[in-house]
């Protein structure tokens, strides 16, 4: 079926707000999700016939309302409660919803808070969000992540059920957890956004773009809490990031380095609306590590070639990051760039901290560094040995490629 | 990240094998509520227990030319007797699956598991 862009754009902004409305309502969350599946795909077929209503929200929540309330009448009959529904549920209550309610778009936020509530794991907030709030297709998802139907389709009606026992209500989370829940969610639009940017090849014709999804949803966040910084910087550390996109892979998927990459390549209105929005949030004074990481991808894109970046800036806001948040990928991209402004044996003696460090000590990214800075030092032996170690640790074939062939280069 | 677990056995644990012995049924009740579980939880990707290695072959070479030979490979190496394929948050997660399953004491039941991770073919970043 082919559906206007203009109206798809309009149902996937306006699924989760339905959504919320529902489940506000009723409490089922997982009834409510197929009551807006099924009213958004009526509205697929009628809308580009009968054209968009005035009120598209309202009549969304109306046809998931009627569904809605069929399906748990037909429930509540069977456990003779007809009573108890009706008393719960007023009927006039959501079928005129005035086209100015402000309730919807902070349903969609208290939705991500939901979708990334801390019962669950990292992989089930990550599908839970893609559906709920993305309102991406079970399919769609598994295709995104390489997983099975079923496997992706148990572990969403999993995280459901998990939602539905825990009894966490659906409203705003309490003032005093909303920083932690926050970050929560941030949490997983990075992961989703890094799924999608670290894919090197990928049909991208019948693979949902996770990267561009998770800028979508970040977006509509940031347009909900406009004054949060951190919103902003990951939004813009985001689209700093994807700017780079199409220089960043050859024509066979493999890895071109930041240093090699054609910089005529990169998505300029990206980096320009990346770098606004990181100057503004950091203008504001409160510094965060995602403003922190979009002001050294923003110093990166700007930057002429790899030889012109401004490393002294980029050194002193790793600098910063590493007060901020205790990382050692932190410390391995600090030791780059300390090597950059200071030669490579400052950013050797840096890795060195990360010898005792066991989240790190045995990764390829420390070996690769470690070789980089050797070959940079001009130790060949050294970085050959480095690189080798790296290839064998990586996981991933195209990064195993890049590394040996830099080993079968020096 | 994807996992695969591997039941390591040795060949001469095969030898002998008369059918289910007493006990086995505990066995397959473990692996059916865990699979159960790892379905639910929607890590579990594939698992399946392997066939006798005397009912297959080993396909090498020799000499430049491909022969096949009967059963298990004859240097007594270890034989992998089942398998499962994980999808898990980490490496520790996956670990984890496999101790229980090393953990459990029943018969014919695992006693060594390798678990590896799986290359990931489509995705990398950029150093």
């Amino acid at each position: 079926m082919h559906i206007d862009q203009g109206v798809e754009d309009l149902l996937r902004d306006l699924a989760p707000q339905v959504l919320g409305a529902l489940v506000r309502k009723f409490g089922h969350f997982d009834a409510a999700e197929d009551a807006v599946q099924e009213a958004l795909l009526a509205a697929a077929t009628q809308w580009p016939e009968e054209g968009v209503p005035e009120n598209p929200k309202g009549w969304l929540i109306r046809v998931g309302y009627r569904r809605m309330t069929d399906q748990l009448r037909s429930e509540q009959s069977r456990r003779e409660r007809e009573d108890a529904l009706a008393a719960r549920a007023p009927r006039d209550a959501f079928l005129t919803p005035p086209p100015d309610a402000t309730g919807g778009s902070d349903d969609t936020l208290i939705l991500l808070f939901l979708c990334c509530h801390p019962s669950l794991t990292a992989s089930s907030q990550i599908a839970l969000t893609l559906r709920a709030v993305g309102g991406l297709t079970t399919e769609e998802i598994a295709k995104a992540f390489l997983v099975p139907d079923s496997t992706m389709g148990q572990r969403i009606s999993r995280a459901k059920q998990r939602i539905a026992s825990s009894g966490v209500p659906f409203r705003m989370p309490p003032a005093e957890e909303r920083d932690e829940r926050l970050d929560a969610v941030l949490h997983v639009l990075y992961l989703i956004f890094n799924e999608g940017y670290t894919a090197t090849s990928g049909a991208a014709l019948d693979r949902v773009e996770l990267s561009s999804e998770a800028i979508r949803l970040t977006r509509v966040v940031h347009q909900l809490l406009p004054n949060d910084t951190e919103v902003a910087g990951l939004l813009a550390l985001m689209l700093l990031i994807n700017a780079r996109r199409e220089a960043r892979t050859g024509p066979d998927g493999e890895l071109i380095p930041l240093a090699e990459q054609d910089r005529g390549l990169w998505d300029q209105q990206a980096i320009a609306e990346g770098a606004k929005l990181v100057e503004d949030a950091m203008s504001r004074g409160d510094l965060g590590p995602y403003q922190l990481q979009a002001a050294i991808a923003a110093l990166h894109d700007e930057a002429a070639s790899h030889d012109e970046t401004d490393w002294r800036q980029i050194l002193a806001l790793y600098g910063v990051l590493a007060q901020v948040s205790d990382n050692p990928m932190v410390t391995l991209n600090r030791a780059v760039a300390a090597a950059m402004v200071h030669g490579p044996e400052a950013g050797l003696r840096l890795l060195e901290q990360l010898d005792e460090d066991s989240r790190v000590v045995k990764h390829h990214r420390l070996a690769a560094v470690r070789a980089h800075l050797y070959e940079m030092a001009g130790d060949t032996e050294a970085a050959i040995e480095h690189y080798r170690q790296a290839a064998r640790r990586t996981t991933s074939v195209p990064e195993q490629r890049y590394l040996e062939g830099k080993a079968a280069r020096l | 990240m994807r996992y695969m677990l591997l039941v390591k056995t040795p060949p001469s644990a095969w030898e002998g094998w008369e059918g289910p012995v007493d006990g086995f049924e505990r066995t397959i009740e473990f692996m059916g509520k865990l699979n159960a579980e790892l379905t639910e939880t929607g890590e579990l990707i594939d698992a399946a227990g392997l066939a006798d290695p005397t009912v297959g072959t080993t396909v090498r070479k020799r000499d430049d030319r491909v022969v096949i030979i009967d059963g298990p490979s004859p240097d007594g190496a270890d034989v992998i007797g089942g398998y499962w394929v994980l999808d898990c948050d980490s490496f520790d997660r996956a670990s984890e699956i496999a101790a229980r399953v090393v953990a459990f004491d029943g018969v014919n039941s695992p006693d060594v598991i390798e678990v590896r991770p799986i290359m990931d073919a489509n995705s990398g970043q950029e150093m």
